[in-house]
């Protein structure tokens, strides 16, 4: 309608008055509704955020704050009350014996690469929505930082506050504090260990297949230990009715994947389960024969990198291993 | 004020146009809503992943803006209030267009999750944050034609003005 004229004059004033105050009203009268509602439903927000966060307060300025900060054992409680605990270190390492109650989040190097990850990386952070930041301790490895890196990582993606614990996981059992540990983990077996025929055993190469290809324990089985979904994987079916006492896992000397996918295999299904001790590196270093071989070394080494990019978004789970 | 543009802006037509703008608004506003206050904590998480109010304001506004949204939302569709609802629309799209667009050009993040349909954590990547900003910018011109044309002839005002009309009338002749 004529509008324009009837928004001007004394009435006109008095129409845009009525408005504002109308719309006023459509602000306010929700808002007390819904806080009211709040106050009511089980699972209402506090009206204002959990202000308990720690890291804000030990955080000396704002510049620094996506730079998780560390806490010392001595500053955390005895039994970890009221605290999350995150551990960073690899699946494996995590079953072998972690911190009693943390949750296993591996911290892999897509989760500070691309946002094509970022799925991955969402799907990880789930079990943690709702945590308060300065509640999240991460442990992780102190040898090559992933605790700290985990924790920056977590800052990143709105926990602010969360820190990692000075000394890795190890500090916190070195201190003789509430540890969780199977009773029968997998055990590590030298290569004089086993016969050289490997009679009556079932070799597992947990290496990508690749490197499997270009060369394995003679016999072995390929399961990739960074494709692995979980513990009830299909890729893991090859195995089932053996007893774990049979079977010996190896990866590289370095990575350790042939550990952590014997401490996965001890803890699902196949209690007995070793794994050699240096992996295939020791293996040929004995003179044991070995099959398919001939690729340089190197190259093998930097395939296994680029791998770990392209398979690492599959398996959002965190059964990834470090990086 | 030139006499075109008195009769463009008294044109009758524009509470009819105004009808299908309300709709499309009000149902995004109601739609908007829905699962922030189903999951307050996840949309009080996607306010936090902004990083623009204090910590201390996060959970007020995650509580407040999604009833605010669907009351807004449905006085829009039914016409009730409509240049208040349209007001408040727009105040909205003007905060939210605000904060993505300080996200995306002053921080420079393109792969932002806005948080606008479902929890941010698991809408980032999925759609380019300046094409949410578009989308608003969009919005907020619909919003503003309500706002400025549109007066609720075809909606619950009209139905009230014409109602007080007639008594008023009845009243006179008695």
């Amino acid at each position: 309608m004529r509008w324009m004229e009837a928004m001007r004059g004394e009435r006109g004033q008095r129409r845009l008055t009525r408005v504002a105050g109308q719309a006023a009203l459509l602000v306010v009268v929700p808002s007390l509704i819904a806080v009211a509602a709040d106050l009511v439903r089980p699972d209402g927000l506090p009206l204002v955020a959990d202000t308990d966060y720690l890291g804000d307060i030990l955080v000396p300025c704002p510049e620094n704050v996506k730079e998780a900060a560390a806490v010392a054992l001595v500053d955390l409680p005895a039994d970890a009350g009221g605290m999350t605990f995150i551990d960073a270190r690899t699946r494996g390492e995590y079953l072998a014996g972690h911190i009693r109650g943390a949750l296993s989040i591996p911290h892999r190097a897509l989760h500070t690469g691309d946002a094509k990850f970022k799925a991955a990386l969402e799907a990880d952070l789930r079990p943690l929505r709702g945590v308060p930041g300065g509640r999240i301790v991460v442990c992780g490895d102190e040898r090559i930082g992933s605790g700290r890196d985990f924790a920056s990582v977590l800052r990143e993606n709105g926990f602010d506050g969360a820190r990692y614990l000075a000394g890795g996981c190890e500090a916190w059992r070195a201190d003789g504090r509430p540890w969780e540990a199977p009773r029968a983990g997998a055990t590590a077996a030298t290569v004089l260990d086993l016969s050289p025929d490997l009679a009556g055993l079932t070799v597992v190469d947990a290496r990508f297949s690749k490197n499997w290809r270009r060369g394995h324990i003679p016999g072995a089985i390929s399961i990739p230990y960074r494709m692995l979904s979980g513990a009830d994987d299909e890729k893991l079916a090859p195995l089932r009715g053996i007893p774990g006492s049979s079977i010996v896992v190896y990866g590289a000397a370095v990575r350790g994947e042939g550990k952590d996918l014997a401490e996965i295999l001890a803890a699902a299904a196949w209690p007995g389960v070793r794994y050699i001790d240096g992996g295939l590196d020791a293996w040929e270093a004995a003179g044991r024969p070995v099959e398919g071989a001939g690729e340089v070394r190197e190259e093998r080494e930097a395939g296994e990198v680029r791998g770990e990019r392209d398979d690492g978004g599959v398996s959002p789970d965190g059964a990834g291993g470090a990086p | 004020m030139s006499g075109g543009w008195s009769r463009f802006a008294g044109s009758p037509v524009h509470s009819l146009v105004g009808v299908p703008v309300r709709a499309a608004l009000g149902i995004v506003f109601v739609y908007a809503s829905l699962y922030k206050i189903a999951e307050p904590r996840e949309f009080a998480m996607s306010i936090a992943l902004y990083d623009m109010l204090p910590l201390s304001l996060v959970n007020l506004m995650a509580i407040t803006l999604p009833a605010i949204e669907l009351v807004a939302g449905v006085t829009l569709l039914l016409g009730f209030w409509t240049r208040a609802s349209a007001v408040v629309v727009n105040g909205m799209l003007l905060t939210f267009i605000a904060a993505i667009g300080y996200v995306v050009f002053v921080r420079g993040r393109a792969e932002f999750g806005c948080g606008c349909f479902s929890p941010a954590a698991a809408e980032a990547g999925k759609e380019l944050a300046t094409d949410t900003l578009w989308r608003d910018v969009a919005y907020l011109a619909g919003g503003a034609y309500v706002m400025l044309f549109d007066d609720g002839a075809v909606g619950l005002d009209g139905l009230r003005r014409r109602w007080r009309a007639r008594r008023r009338t009845d009243a006179t002749r008695a």
